[in-house]
């Protein structure tokens, strides 16, 4: 897919992004990096700001007061860069279609903005630790 | 070195937004606190008036993620109250398990965000890392490590099997000897003691007057907690039996909120282990039908406070009203009165030390005399641990923080 | 406690309240609920929190047909007992006096109601919207029966077929 997804491959380092979670697939992403499953060996790490991210971990159902600021932050992350939706919130709404305080999905949202944007689902309630490497693994071994 | 610039779940580590977490300032003291939340409103209770009875613990669950069996719990008890019902013996066993269980995971996640806020991040690898095993315990038992569905009106809705209560006793019995390592640390450390002590009281009169509640309220001298003054399941029983008891303290400063959540975490693992051991056999759950009219209010102690849902019931299958107070909502406004006086590298800590659910600290906005900047988690956390590297040179202790 | 002495909290209830009460009821032991006025609701609140001991642990508000029926839950941690005072707060004027301005327990809560049903505390310190995201327009109160349960936009269109 040229170069500049190439490089993206190796050592990832990533943005969290929590878009009116309930904050459990947050806890699960943060688990990754302790002990037990430890993704900092492969030099996967959280930064503190999108511009020097080359993913983003969307968490959690857009809501109206979330969307500009989401937005925000996809503008700001240097392209090209993949955006993880972790958990079925993320990846489809989950139980709150229909709120009047959710109008659109995370998904749309992003297409909206950018409709060539890479996204990559990985649905859950939470999804496993394990589910989260191995849909990250399999994302980066398609690029 | 290792450079440590982690943005930290549950808080939401977006940009450009505007200061909705305001310090008024005057040099490095705060004055003034303003608070604007809003980014987590999804509108369960419209959404809980469209499902019917049975559903409504699925979509409660989803409140939050760590306290997530509190919502279910506090909502079948709401339901019970309605109908004047009490499930059958074995299903109250099993919800308080799992209300305990949880309460140990909770608190454990809790030790190691205030670990983190200081600079220890030693101690945030390892309470995690120990909480991995009641995770186990609980995905044994359950079938999930968060989310566990166990809450049905009437009982339980699963049954849980003996290798499973056989797994988590050895789990328990680890997570007793790390858990006693911790409280070893924190009573020892003199670092901890200077970063912590004096910081942030919450007087008697201020928490009644805020109606705070749990682990935010004990440490100041207020003696509530639901389990033993509405008691419910199997905690009137156990409390009888003396497997577990309350732990209040005078104080009200950060210092305290911390003893009192490991201490607490003490006495939910003696509690589980005697409802492992007392489990009796039969039904687990009461067979309800029709709903009639009415209304109820239920109550659930959880591992952040008093959880309350109210239900109005007309008759049909779904609920005309559903209300949901989580213990956050009348915690978080005791920041107008343990903020002001306080210097600003201590903020990080006293936001944490409530324990807030959700967290609505991404992003800070000072106010100075002539111009207003805005600082993010990290800068907070950053503060919080050159203070803590002040005061070690002070001791003249040998710092093991790892540099940021 | 037994059951027998949360029985005897009614009376003292009663005592304390006096001419306010327009009806009372225990069906449990643990849960009184007392109606009162909408006039009187402010000065009821301070006698449960002042002299018989009550914490606010948080109140509802429910539409009826004629009014907005607004529940505060106070729990008497002393008798073990909750008390429950109800007010109707009649349509369309939906005015009643706050109860935030006396007991900090009840300020985010009553901000949260106003926005969410429409109703108006007056005295309250610091009536801003709560929840609801910037630029929500006014009118629009989400919890009401009239607004659509699966709304698209604010309200104003109809709502899509799923």
């Amino acid at each position: 897919m040229g170069l500049k997804t190439a490089a993206l491959k190796k050592s990832i380092w990533v943005f969290h992004v929590a878009c009116s979670p309930c904050n459990n697939c947050d806890i699960e992403i943060l688990d990754l990096l302790t002990p037990r499953f430890d993704v900092e060996r492969f030099g996967i790490t959280l930064v503190g700001s999108p511009r020097h991210a080359d993913a983003l971990l969307i968490t959690g159902v857009c809501n109206r007061h979330v969307k500009p600021r989401l937005l925000e932050t996809y503008r700001a992350t240097s392209k090209p860069c993949v955006c993880f939706l972790f958990g079925t919130c993320a990846a489809g709404g989950s139980i709150f279609k229909g709120s009047y305080n959710v109008p659109d999905f995370v998904d749309e949202v992003i297409r909206e903005e950018d409709p060539n944007a890479i996204i990559v689902y990985i649905p859950g309630c939470p999804p496993k630790p394990e589910a989260m490497i191995a849909g990250v693994v399999k994302a980066l071994s398609v690029l | 070195m290792k450079k440590t610039t982690l943005p930290i779940g549950p808080f939401h580590p977006l940009l450009e937004e505007p200061e909705f977490f305001t310090l008024y300032l005057d040099g490095e003291k705060v004055v003034k606190v303003d608070l604007r939340i809003g980014y987590n409103h999804r509108g369960h209770e419209k959404l809980a008036t469209g499902l019917t009875w049975d559903q409504v613990p699925f979509l409660v669950e989803r409140i939050c993620g760590i306290c997530s069996t509190s919502h279910p719990y506090a909502y079948v008890l709401a339901v019970e109250d309605l109908l004047g019902i009490e499930p059958p013996p074995r299903g109250k066993y099993i919800r308080a398990l799992i209300g305990e269980m949880e309460r140990i995971h909770s608190h454990l996640l809790w030790l190691g965000l205030a670990g983190h806020f200081i600079g220890y991040n030693t101690v945030w690898m390892w309470s995690w890392r120990y909480r991995e095993e009641i995770l186990d315990a609980c995905e044994k038992l359950t079938g999930n490590r968060n989310h566990y569905a166990m809450c049905r009106v009437g009982g339980a809705r699963r049954d849980v099997s003996e290798e499973a209560m056989e797994f988590t006793l050895g789990a328990l019995d680890s997570n007793w000897k790390s858990t006693k390592m911790f409280l070893g640390a924190i009573q020892d450390d003199p670092v901890i003691h200077k970063r912590l002590k004096n910081v942030g009281i919450l007087t008697k009169e201020d928490a009644i007057a805020y109606g705070a509640v749990g682990p935010t309220s004990r440490p100041s001298g207020v003696p509530w907690d639901i389990r033993r003054d509405d008691p419910y399941d199997a905690y009137g029983e156990s409390l009888e039996a003396g497997a577990w008891d309350v732990i209040v303290t005078q104080k009200g400063d950060v210092y305290e909120k911390a003893a009192v959540r490991v201490l607490e975490i003490l006495e939910s693992i003696k509690l589980s282990r005697w409802l492992i051991e007392n489990m009796p056999d039969g039904e687990i759950d009461a067979k309800v039908g029709r709903i009639p009219e009415g209304e109820g209010v239920g109550h659930h102690e959880a591992p952040r406070g008093e959880v309350i849902h109210y239900v109005r019931s007309d008759g049909s299958n779904k609920p005309i009203r559903h209300k949901v107070r989580a213990p956050t909502f009348t915690n978080l406004p005791t920041y107008k009165v343990t903020c002001p006086g306080e210097t600003v590298a201590d903020v990080a800590l006293i936001t944490a030390s409530i324990d807030p659910c959700y967290c609505c600290t991404e992003r800070v906005g000072m106010v100075t005399k002539n111009r207003s900047t805005s600082v993010t988690q990290e800068d907070l956390v950053k503060l919080s641990v050159e203070k803590t590297l002040e005061i070690e040179k002070k001791i003249g202790k040998k710092s093991n923080l790892s540099k940021i | 406690m037994g059951d027998e002495e949360k029985y005897k909290v009614m009376e003292k209830v009663k005592k304390a309240l006096g001419d306010l009460i327009q009806s009372v009821d225990q069906p449990r032991p643990n849960r009184i609920y007392v109606m009162v006025h909408q006039d009187d609701f402010p000065r009821a609140a301070k006698i449960v929190y002042k002299e018989l001991d009550g914490r606010l642990a948080t109140s509802t508000a429910t539409e009826t047909r004629d009014a907005v029926e607004l529940i505060y839950h106070f729990m008497m941690d002393a008798d073990l007992v909750m008390c429950n005072l109800k007010t109707l707060v009649a349509k369309p004027e939906l005015k009643v006096g706050s109860v935030g301005a006396f007991l900090p327990a009840a300020d985010w809560i009553e901000r949260e109601m106003a926005e969410m049903y429409g109703v108006e505390f007056v005295g309250h310190p610091d009536p801003r919207h709560l929840l609801l995201p910037d630029g929500w327009p006014e009118g629009n109160y989400p919890y009401r029966s009239d607004y659509p349960q699966r709304p698209d936009g604010f309200g104003e269109e109809r709502p899509k077929v799923y």
